[in-house]
């Protein structure tokens, strides 16, 4: 269980510490499936998309102590895309260098090239950070409330019910719901701003 | 903060300041909330909204749905877990192992030397790096010292880099230019290739930027001598990849560059070979294409000449970083400061030029190596000029008269005293133009009917004097700039004298060259536009008109086309107007590229015009640009009719028509063979006929229309022995026939009278393209299909049509 710290520095920055090995597995979790994912989805089997994964994080790894905090820059998210985009085209060049089965040559080029779907893959790419960035930030603030409570959040803002019927399941009055889960919220969103890469840049100070 | 709900008598207790909310929220989470706070918001919505709007900042940064949520596979799963368990160690970029000679060497053979290779007698080290090491050696065969490069050992166990390494060898043994190290041999010697290539006697710019900062002059003529290097090797269709100082060496006593190791990056872009984490090539100097893994073309190069140009001026590389990637992002997202502001001394022209290389997309860079070279030359013949310069020359932005450019006027000023100066001091080369005629000798022979002849040292006296009728020989051979040509009034022709081949070279730079309202006849003549100088293409565009449409900007400096307004005649090697054209075994060349529009032929109101056995080559531009006047209707319904028989077409745009609609029109195509993007364009929907016979036709579009579709009436016909290929393969938006546009079913498309229109629900393959026998025109409403054709042989391609059956 994580102590609750109410202001904490962002994950990248505390990633500048590697010895934190706390900070280090919340990125592992939050970005190790983004970047699989991405594979997956441009056709990758998934050993492959594991080995590329894999040299992601380690050029990831590389760059994280020369971060800085410069909202100006862009995210370490898109820097990471990047990354991610640059060694899967090393991975199709060498593919199509040493073709395996039948695949066609210069169908993953062209398709890397089609505007359209680079643009739709970096909405995905958005999407799946967004996804991701909740999931790992709801992991990690569930064990600090009771059962009940997280129940009430999850049930209403993330199911949709009705607060009166979720009050009634749970007996508690409406208030206490309400409580319940902006509470959750309120400590949901300073999770994910910590997690986040709102103004981290992959880029060093000279 | 109270609510407008405050008063409300029916809820119990008042609405909860912000205080009281935040309190709720911060309150150690597992303390529960009782009383009036909690009753209140039992029953106040109000309050419960500001609560969750206080929670979450108001941002909607919690998704709402969980419908995407993933079963994460095994796989992913076991990846994080040992990511967890082991996470990477950082440790500092080691160099590449350099290879030791004693690696790649045998045994001396002759006294002084460290050893053999390939015959070689080895004298010395002289660098070794990841990619290989570099040996000065002698040949004993040719008796002469040479550089001798041989691919690292490591490297050359991959049968990949080993074949490339031998190909970009090959391929830049090719370049033979004054500032490109000439390459001598290239070979593979027990499994190591390697390439011997002259030894220059200096160092390279690395060392020399090592000593210290550069003038002005140095950097421009460094600049310029690697540009026009770069544009040799770009004219055999050769990427460098690898510009930057080391490459770029410097011969003693004469400063001369010499450029080396050409596409020889390429050799070790292998991922199978290169450790995680490292991009072949040498990130601070690459391009943003290059560091993101696409594909480059020469404006790549353009990028890197741009960082070193940089490293000179401020002694910076402008991307460097202590870590590769993030090289590599910085050449991706960092704009470096404009070099004047960080060397004030330095021209503010200078850090637009700097800045215009160094554009993150090859569209916004300049177009060319060539173009470049010659910027930075005018600004050195600028600098080198006595600071009282005559008027017409450029002003030197020296060092002693700082110069700033004050606007557009002042700009236009320069830019027109520098094409002065170009067109004053441009020295003959091989391909040049001849000075005009000077001597006695006859160019130009005015033929009367009657058999009279006589000799003229011009052209254009030559038409001055003709008359309706008259022929005029060209009697000399290779390129002649003539022009601006204006007959008015008189049916001529213009023909090579036997067995002499004339070029007419278009003297009026970026105008028509030869223009005439009558009838004109052209035999066996080439007509191009001014000798393809990408120095003077530069200026041309140079002449800006601010504020014109389409000025573009490269860097800090504003450039335009010259004459693209809309409406503005479009200049054309021939324009030809309510007259027929008649033109056999003519040659029609733009080497302007896309930089400024220039045509081939321009045909308004043509009559009966018959081109054949003719050339087109015009990339950018129009071959057959047709025009017809609005509103007029011919007495004849089969005029106006243009054939083009037996002709080679490769042009952007092999034919467009600017016509008004309901106008017949017939252009036939027989026996051609066409490349191109849009075969038909037009501006506006066309009427009357078009036929193609027997052409074999590569372009990416069939055939385009910008405003409309066809207009009702329109024949398109299509015989069937045109053979379609595509000369953009695998380019998503190259379907051949293709049809842009939905059409309305009123045009026949008529594929040998046999397919007219494909409904879009039936998918055609080759095969079916030609079976089909089908003989309807297409219903009204059917929309188009976009046929796909593959497999279409293109091996017999050339000149004058397809051979054979």
């Amino acid at each position: 269980m994580s102590p609750n710290v109410p202001t904490r520095p962002s994950l990248l920055l505390s990633l500048r510490d590697l010895a934190d090995q706390r900070a280090w597995s919340d990125f592992v979790e939050l970005y190790t499936p983004l970047v699989f994912g991405h594979c997956v989805r441009r056709g990758l089997q998934e050993a492959d998309a594991e080995d590329v994964t894999q040299e992601v994080m380690k050029a990831a790894i590389k760059a994280i102590p020369k971060l800085t905090y410069d909202p100006g820059r862009g995210t370490f998210r898109a820097w990471l895309r990047t990354v991610t985009r640059s060694k899967l085209n090393n991975f199709f060049t060498s593919r199509a260098r040493h073709p395996v089965g039948t695949g066609e040559t210069g169908t993953h080029d062209s398709m890397l090239n089609l505007p359209g779907l680079a643009a739709d893959a970096d909405a995905v790419w958005e999407s799946e950070y967004r996804q991701r960035l909740f999931e790992v930030a709801a992991g990690r603030v569930q064990p600090e409330f009771q059962p009940a409570t997280w129940s009430a959040f999850w049930w209403t803002a993330i199911d949709n019910r009705a607060v009166a019927e979720v009050a009634a399941t749970l007996q508690l009055t409406a208030g206490a719901v309400y409580i319940a889960r902006s509470r959750v919220l309120a400590r949901l969103r300073e999770e994910v701003a910590r997690l986040g890469d709102e103004g981290e840049a992959a880029d060093p100070v000279q | 903060m109270q609510t407008m709900s405050a008063n409300d008598s029916s809820l119990p207790g008042p609405c909860l300041d912000e205080f009281q909310l935040r309190q709720i929220l911060q309150s150690t989470p597992k303390e529960p909330v009782t009383g009036p706070m909690l009753g209140h918001l039992d029953r106040c919505p109000l309050c419960a909204e500001r609560l969750e709007r206080l929670a979450t900042g108001g941002q909607q940064n919690v998704p709402t749905s969980w419908e995407n949520r993933r079963e994460e596979s095994s796989t992913l799963r076991g990846l994080m877990q040992r990511l967890h368990d082991s996470p990477p160690t950082l440790s500092p970029e080691e160099p590449d192992p350099a290879p030791k000679p004693e690696d790649v060497l045998l045994p001396p053979e002759s006294p002084g030397s460290i050893g053999s290779f390939a015959g070689y007698d080895v004298l010395e080290k002289i660098a070794a790096g990841g990619m290989g090491i570099v040996f000065k050696a002698f040949d004993p065969r040719l008796n002469r010292v040479v550089a001798l490069k041989v691919l690292a050992p490591v490297l050359a166990a991959s049968e990949v880099s080993r074949a490339r390494f031998l190909r970009e060898a090959r391929a830049a043994a090719a370049v033979v230019h004054d500032f490109v190290v000439g390459i001598h041999a290239v070979g593979e010697e027990r499994g190591l290739p390697y390439l011997a290539m002259q030894f220059i006697a200096g160092k390279s710019l690395e060392t020399r930027l090592a000593h210290g900062p550069m003038t002005l002059t140095e950097i421009l003529r460094v600049g310029w001598q690697t540009a026009e290097g770069l544009a040799a090797a770009h004219a055999q269709g050769l990427i460098h990849r690898d510009v930057k100082p080391a490459n770029i060496l410097l011969e003693n006593g004469i400063e001369r560059v010499k450029l080396t190791d050409f596409g020889l990056a390429r050799a070790v872009d292998d991922p199978g070979l290169t450790r995680a984490g490292v991009v072949a090539g040498t990130p601070e100097f690459m391009s943003p294409e290059q560091a993101s893994g696409q594909r480059l073309d020469v404006r790549s190069d353009l990028f890197s000449l741009g960082a070193v140009l940089h490293l000179m001026a401020t002694g910076q590389s402008p991307f460097r970083a202590d870590s590769t990637l993030v090289t590599l992002k910085r050449v991706c997202d960092h704009q470096p400061p404009t070099v004047n502001r960080v060397n004030l001394q330095l021209p503010e022209w200078l850090g637009g030029v700097i800045t215009g290389l160094l554009a993150k997309r090859p569209e916004d860079r300049f177009a060319s190596a060539a173009e470049v070279a010659g910027v930075l030359r005018n600004h050195l013949q600028g600098l080198q000029l006595p600071t009282d310069s005559s008027p017409g020359h450029a002003p030197p932005n020296g060092p002693k008269r700082p110069l700033r450019w004050q606007g557009p006027a002042l700009v236009s000023a320069l830019v027109i005293g520098s094409l002065g100066w170009f067109l004053q001091t441009r020295r003959p080369t091989g391909s040049a133009v001849s000075p005009a005629p000077t001597g006695r000798q006859a160019q130009f022979v005015r033929c009367e009917p009657s058999g009279a002849r006589t000799p003229f040292g011009d052209l254009s006296a030559a038409v001055q004097a003709a008359t309706s009728g008259d022929a005029i020989e060209l009697a000399f051979d290779g390129p002649l700039a003539t022009g601006p040509i204006i007959i008015r009034d008189k049916v001529l022709t213009l023909r090579a004298q036997r067995e002499r081949r004339p070029q007419l070279v278009n003297g009026a730079t970026n105008g028509t060259m030869l223009s005439t309202d009558s009838a004109l006849t052209l035999e066996g003549i080439e007509l191009r536009t001014f000798d393809a100088n990408a120095d003077q293409r530069a200026l041309v565009r140079d002449l800006t008109v601010p504020g014109s449409p389409t000025a573009r900007k490269i860097g800090d400096a504003l450039y335009a086309r010259a004459e693209s307004s809309q409406n503005a005649i479009r200049p054309a090697l021939v324009d030809v107007r309510n007259a027929d054209l008649t033109a056999n075994h003519c040659r029609f060349v733009n080497t302007l590229g896309d930089a400024i529009p220039f045509d081939s032929v321009a045909l308004l109101q043509p009559g009966r015009s018959v081109i054949q056995d003719c050339e087109f080559y015009n990339l950018g531009g129009i071959a057959l640009r047709l025009r017809l006047n609005p509103g007029t209707v011919p007495a004849d319904p089969e005029l106006p009719r243009v054939t083009v028989t037996n002709c080679l077409l490769y042009a952007s745009q092999p034919v467009s028509l600017f016509t008004p609609a309901q106008h017949p029109l017939g252009v036939y195509l027989q026996h051609c063979s066409i490349f191109g993007i849009r075969l038909w364009n037009y501006r506006v929907p066309p009427a009357g006929t078009l036929e193609a016979t027997d052409n074999l036709i590569a372009v990416r579009h069939f055939f385009s229309y910008t405003d409309a579709e066809p207009a009702p009436g329109t024949i398109l016909k299509v015989e069937r022995r045109n053979i379609f290929s595509s000369l953009f393969p695998g380019d998503p938006r190259s379907n051949v026939p293709r049809i842009l546009g939905e059409g309305s079913g009123a045009v026949a498309v008529d594929f040998a009278g046999r397919i007219n229109a494909v409904p879009a629900s039936q998918r055609l393959e080759p095969a079916d393209f030609r079976l089909v026998e089908a003989d309807a025109p297409a219903a009204p409403g059917i929309p188009w299909e976009e046929l796909r054709l593959r497999g279409c042989a293109t091996d017999r391609l050339g000149p004058g049509g397809i051979r054979g059956p």
